[in-house]
This record gives C-alpha cells, structure tokens and sequence, in this order.
C-alpha cells in the first residue's frame, strides 16, 4: 500500500518501501528521467555543466605550462588530488603507455576518439590506424593539438581533428570504425543520461566484432575510501578524528565530477543490444596513485549476438590462504587448467581501505597520529597486479583481471588461462564471480544532486502526507538508480547495505 | 558595492553551492587548497571577463592568479579602473 501510494506521484519510476534496522520505513525511490528534464530544468542544467567543463579545460591550455609542453606529451591539467601539484611526469608516461598498449592490443584499425584532448593516446595510437578521428569540445586543446600534429610526420593524413560535443555523432554512418575511445572523460559528462546517450551512440558507430574502450573511469565504490585518502593524507597529526571525518563528508558532498560503478556498464547490454560482453579491467602499471588505485577501464564489446562465455571455477583467496609463492605452484602443477581466483586483496588500496575502516569506528576525539600509528601496525597482504602480470608472462598463462564484482575493498578477481588454450586475437569472456545485488543499487554519481535534492524530497513527502495515514509516511527517502529483486520482491537487505555504504560515515 | 566584496560574494556563492560555509579569509587558498575545483573556477573567470573585462586569450590563465580573494581582486585592479578597496 505504501510502496503503490508513493508510485503514484507521476516522477516516480520505480519504489520500495522497507523497514531499517531500526524500523523506521525507509522509502528508495527512482526517478523518471522525463520529470527530472520537465519540472527541474535537468537537460538544460546538464548543458550549462558541459559549457563550464568546456571552458574550464579550455583555460587550462592557456597556461604557460600547456604552451611549453613537450610534443605529444602534454599533461597540463593532471593534478595530483592529495598534493594539489602536477601528477609526477614518470607516472603520466606509465598511464599513457599502458592505456596505449591496452587498446592497441585490440589490433584497431578505424577508431574515433572522444574527448582526445592534447593527444596523449592519439599520437601513439594513429601511426598504427588506417583511420583516426579525435574530437574535443575545447578549440583551446584542438588548436595546441593541431600545432602538435604538424611536426609529426608519422600521423599524415589518416588523422582528422574536429571540435564536436561528445554526444554529437552527426555526419558519422553506423558501423564504420572498429574502436571509439573515450578515455577520461566521461567522469566530465553532466549525468548519468549524458552517458549513457553518448554510448548509445557509439554503439552505433562500431561495427560488429568492434568495441568502446572507455578509459580511466571513476570508480564509485570505492569513492569513499578515495575521499578518505585524500583528507587523511593532507590532514595534521594534531587533528582529531572527528574533524577529519567531517573534512571527508564535505568532500564526498562537493564531488562534481561523474564517478560510475561497474555495475552501470555491466547492466548496460539490457538497454544498447549491440553490447555483447563487457569487461571491467583495474589499469596496469605498478605506479601507485589516484589513477591506478581508483580508476578502470570499461570495454564494450560490440556484435551481433552474445558472445559465448567460458565457465571457470573461481577460489577464494583467503579461504585458500594464497600468496604469490602458492599460485606459483599451483599453476606449475597444472600447467593445463585454468585457475580462478576471486577477492584478491589489492595493494593499490589496501592501506587507504584500513584507514577508512578505522575512520569509521574510532572515538571522535582521537588524534589522527593515533590513527597513523593503529595503521602503520598492521600487516598487509595486498598483491601488485602486474606481479600477477609477471608471473603469468613466465609460466606461460594469459591473464585477464576483473574488477566486475564492484567490492568496496577494493579487492579483483584473477583468471589464469593456459596459453595454448587461447586464441590471441580473441580472448574468452570470463564468467566473472558475480557482485552483490547491493552494488547495481547505485550505478553513478549525481554531481549537482545536491542542488535538487531537498525539494525532490519536499515534494515526495508532501504527496506522501497527503496520501498516506502519518503513521505510512517514510522517515527517510533515498534515491536510487536502481532496484534489485529477489523473487519478484524488493530486495530489501541489499537496499539497506547500499544505503549503509553510501552512508558510511 | 566595491568590486571586492562582489568577489566575496561570488566566492562565498560558490563555496555554499559545494555545502561549504565555513568562513574564507581574503588570502586562503581557494583552487589549490581544493576548496573550489575547476569548474568552479570558470565561474570566477566569467565573472571577472563581464564585469572587469579580463581577457583571458590575451593574457594566459594561471590558477594562482585566482587562487584567494586578494588574488582575484589584483587581477581584477589589472583590468579595471574601478577600485577594489578593502
């Protein structure tokens, strides 16, 4: 009675009413995109945020920084989140050649890319294309671009450069390129319907057997501990706990930029039916920063009918009590067979994820020093991604990683294949161990939610009084992007446990 | 109004608008103390190009210029000859 009466405001596309821990009516609700557009303005909030986004990168190439800037090298505009400085040129290169070498791995041909900024992946990629289209909505980045390309001869005339909105596909025809990139970028996209449109158009792009390779997304999962790792490593010895944790809230609060889970573009095949398969990859590299820490890489894999699945048995690592010695062994002892290994503890994170968890329990009035100090304590057991990478190049096994499962400790799954079994040009699909229905229950950011929320409450709760007997009304409402069923019900734990970690501090 | 308390205003604005009240001096990193992010810097610089008629294709960008109030009124001074008092 409760859930129906809520649904019939007419913004509401979807909703569930549960009771919390403490039985209070908790209501989470999902809203129509066509109300949102209609009654708040959000299309034309959306284009206002591509204009300032625009502008913002434009400015940051008239630096004289991006004036100076070495050819084919220019990383104006990384700033370290935790130094406030520009990310160490060192670590640039190594995002720069393992996303080159990542894509290039696919054999592209005809890619058009998105957002291709000062042209770090374009002028490495393009010498090895017949056909490469970038475009960039900023003409401050195109024209420092354009002067780039001009003393490289190697790019010629297979490159073609244009100043176009991301969502702006005119004069493109369906499946004429086998890649689109669109690589840090999207965490700039307005909303999660700008996304999604944008993909929708690409998919269209792409030509069967192609994919969408959309690079350095933010990972909302693990946004949290991202946001505690920032504060705590700019925060004083002498300050207290309970000053930190209000320094991370507001941070989390103020976040404009798009972040997504993975489980937006897993559940992503449901709406564009050429997405066949999708992979969610951690970056390579054995620098440990914001990027390889926070970030992975999303490829939608475009074609004509699903692609066939190889089943593999997953083990847990801890119920294995595994190292790296101990994979050694058992990939020696059957060189043969492949070997799945689920919630491998992740190094990158590691540290950052204790912390977190420590922020949240601790009294208020401790010091941070005291909370340093509980940490450097503890022993780690964390795995480097690439010394998986290694150890599979020496026994001769491909690898692939997965961060499907979208776990808020930032832990990946692991499948080694026997190399003989695997076709090079065309990798199996992995039956990946599968996320909790809690994590598809927010699938992106809202970056100007804030801004809307209280009256989207206001109005919820208004119809729900004049609804409902006072004692129906919902204590609490949540948004929601979507809500997971089990047997045809409100899956009502995995709502909770969602809400709790978006909530957790 | 003096063109720098329109900039406290426009700052505190957007520091409001990020769920951020607490006070601001007028020498407190606002860009690279994290306090306001680059989006909202554009705000800062289409405030200074309509109003003190700053051209930023002339003259570069450079966040620090528009890093605390007091930077922001030296830039503003730059482009205007309206005073900027304190």
């Amino acid at each position: 009675m409760i859930e129906a009466a809520v649904r019939r405001h007419r913004g509401i596309r979807e909703a569930a009413v549960v009771r919390d821990e403490t039985g209070a009516l908790a209501a989470f609700v999902r809203w129509s995109d066509e109300y949102l557009r209609d009654e708040l303005g959000f299309e034309a909030d959306d284009a206002l945020a591509v204009s300032k986004w625009q502008k913002a990168y434009d400015l940051s190439q008239r630096t004289k920084e991006a004036r100076e800037a070495t050819t084919g090298f220019n990383t104006v505009g990384w700033i370290s989140s935790y130094t406030r400085q520009p990310i160490p040129s060192a670590e640039m290169r190594e995002w720069v050649d393992t996303t080159v070498n990542d894509i290039l791995r696919f054999r592209p041909r005809r890619v058009y890319e998105i957002g291709c900024g000062s042209g770090l992946l374009l002028t490495r990629i393009a010498p090895k294309c017949d056909w490469y289209c970038g475009c960039d909505f900023a003409p401050a980045v195109l024209d420092r671009l354009l002067e780039q390309l001009r003393v490289l001869p190697s790019i010629g005339d297979r490159v073609r450069i244009e100043q176009r909105a991301a969502d702006d596909f005119s004069g493109f025809t369906e499946n004429s390129v086998d890649t689109v990139v669109i690589s840090s970028v999207v965490q700039y996209f307005p909303s999660a319907a700008y996304l999604t449109r944008v993909l929708d158009r690409a998919a269209r792009l792409v030509r069967p057997g192609g994919r969408i390779y959309v690079g350095d997304v933010r990972s909302l999962p693990l946004f949290p501990v991202f946001a505690s790792s920032v504060e705590l490593f700019r925060a004083s010895d002498e300050m207290t706990v309970g000053g930190l944790r209000d320094l991370i809230r507001k941070r989390i609060g103020r976040e404009q930029e798009l972040l997504a889970s993975p489980a937006y573009f897993r559940l992503l095949s449901r709406q564009i039916a050429k997405i066949v398969g999708v992979e969610i990859r951690p970056l390579r590299g054995n620098a440990v920063n914001e990027m390889s820490g926070y970030r992975y890489q999303a490829i939608l894999h475009i074609g004509a009918e699903k692609t066939a699945i190889r089943e593999t048995e997953f083990s847990n690592w801890s119920d294995g009590r595994l190292s790296l010695k101990k994979i050694c062994d058992l990939l020696q002892a059957r060189p043969d067979t492949a070997m799945g290994i689920a919630n491998v503890p992740n190094v990158r994170v590691e540290k950052d994820v204790l912390a977190a968890n420590v922020l949240g329990v601790v009294d208020p009035a401790s010091s941070v020093r005291s909370v340093r100090q509980r940490i450097a304590d503890c022993s780690l057991a964390g795995i480097n991604p690439e010394d998986l990478f290694s150890l599979a190049e020496r026994l001769n096994f491909q690898i692939q990683l997965s961060w499907s499962s979208c776990r808020p400790d930032g832990s990946f799954d692991a499948c080694f294949l026997p190399r003989d079994l695997v076709e090079q040009q065309q990798p199996p699909f992995i039956d990946w161990p599968v996320a909790d229905a809690s994590a598809s229950v927010y699938l992106t950011s809202a970056p100007r939610a804030g801004k809307h929320r209280s009256e989207l409450i206001a109005r919820l709760r208004d119809h729900c009084i004049d609804n409902l007997p006072a004692e129906m009304v919902p204590a609490t409402f949540s948004f929601v992007d979507r809500i997971p069923e089990v047997h045809g019900d409100p899956d009502a734990s995995a709502l909770l446990a969602a809400q709790r970690a978006s909530n957790w501090l | 109004m003096n063109g720098k308390m329109e900039i406290r205003l426009l700052v505190e604005r957007l520091l409001a608008a990020n769920g951020d009240r607490e006070p601001v001096g007028d020498d407190e990193s606002l860009l690279i103390s994290g306090r306001l992010q680059s989006i909202d810097a554009v705000e800062v610089v289409v405030f200074l190009e309509e109003r003190f008629e700053i051209d930023f294709a002339e003259i570069g960008f450079d966040r620090d210029r528009i890093d605390s109030i007091n930077a922001i009124c030296v830039l503003a001074l730059s482009g205007s000859s309206e005073a900027c008092a304190s």
